[in-house]
């Protein structure tokens, strides 16, 4: 009767729900400040980073390389802003195209999947200690 | 029927499920990743097509080819979280009278020592 398999998934989904709002969270951050050069490449890698050091090996199944693409390819906007320290010979400034609207839909996602998850994790728990009973009467 | 066919019996049932709950907890994945459909068995259709002498793994392979797949819905999170939660009572509800059937036993062996 082995509960423990369930649990370790339901631990995995709770970890990816924290990556992910962590994801939006600074996506958002970082719609609004001007990058620097080369300061695109250095927020790929670590938004990469991020994800694989928030999943194991074991979790591949939540590893999605829909989400790993969208990592790999974000899109950037300019804005005519001559006076910032930051504007290129055009008098440009680089900044990262997001999505805010779909960002706090997946951060809200993300918060009611994690909610689901501790739902699952207490279910769990009292199955557990429901078989820890069988006997002790 | 003997007793140590119901306890088996409600062994079994314990096994499904928590097979049933894994298959759920996968689900909730399926949910968090956007993939995949969710699929769902009944207990009761597992248990009419399981023995005392079923192991463990013949039930996880039944709960796997007895599941339908559901196209997914906007509101398979909360269909998860109903389905976790009738599990998690069903499980409470069979260990609770499995520990009754229990205790019935040690009865019967301190009646018989006395």
């Amino acid at each position: 009767m082995s509960l423990g398999e369930s649990k370790s998934i339901v631990q995995s989904v709770m970890k990816f729900a924290v990556m992910s709002s962590e994801m939006s969270a600074r996506k958002l951050a970082l719609s609004s400040t001007p990058l620097k050069e080369g300061q695109l490449a250095k927020v790929k890698a670590d938004f990469i980073r991020v994800y694989q050091s928030t999943l194991t090996n074991d979790e591949n199944s939540l590893q999605s390389d829909k989400m790993l693409s969208s990592m790999n390819n974000l899109a950037t906007r300019k804005e005519y802003a001559p006076q910032s320290m930051l504007a290129d010979g055009m008098g440009m400034v680089t900044y990262l195209e997001v999505d805010t609207a779909r960002e706090m839909i997946d951060m809200n996602r993300s918060k009611r999947i994690f909610e689901a998850g501790v739902k699952y994790y207490n279910a769990l728990s009292k199955m557990s200690s429901a078989a820890l009973k069988i006997g002790s009467f | 029927m003997e007793l140590s066919n119901i306890n088996a019996l409600y062994s079994r049932s314990l096994n499904v499920l928590s097979e049933l709950q894994k298959q759920s907890s996968q689900n909730l994945a399926n949910i968090a990743t956007n993939s995949g459909k969710v699929s769902r068995s009944k207990f009761e259709r597992i248990m009419s097509s399981i023995s005392t002498s079923t192991s463990r793994e013949k039930i996880a392979e039944l709960v796997a080819s007895k599941s339908e797949l559901h196209e997914p819905s906007v509101m398979r999170l909360a269909n998860e979280m109903a389905v976790t939660q009738s599990i998690a009572g069903k499980y409470e509800l069979i260990s609770a009278i499995y520990s009754q059937q229990l205790a019935l036993y040690k009865l019967a062996v301190k009646g018989r020592a006395s």
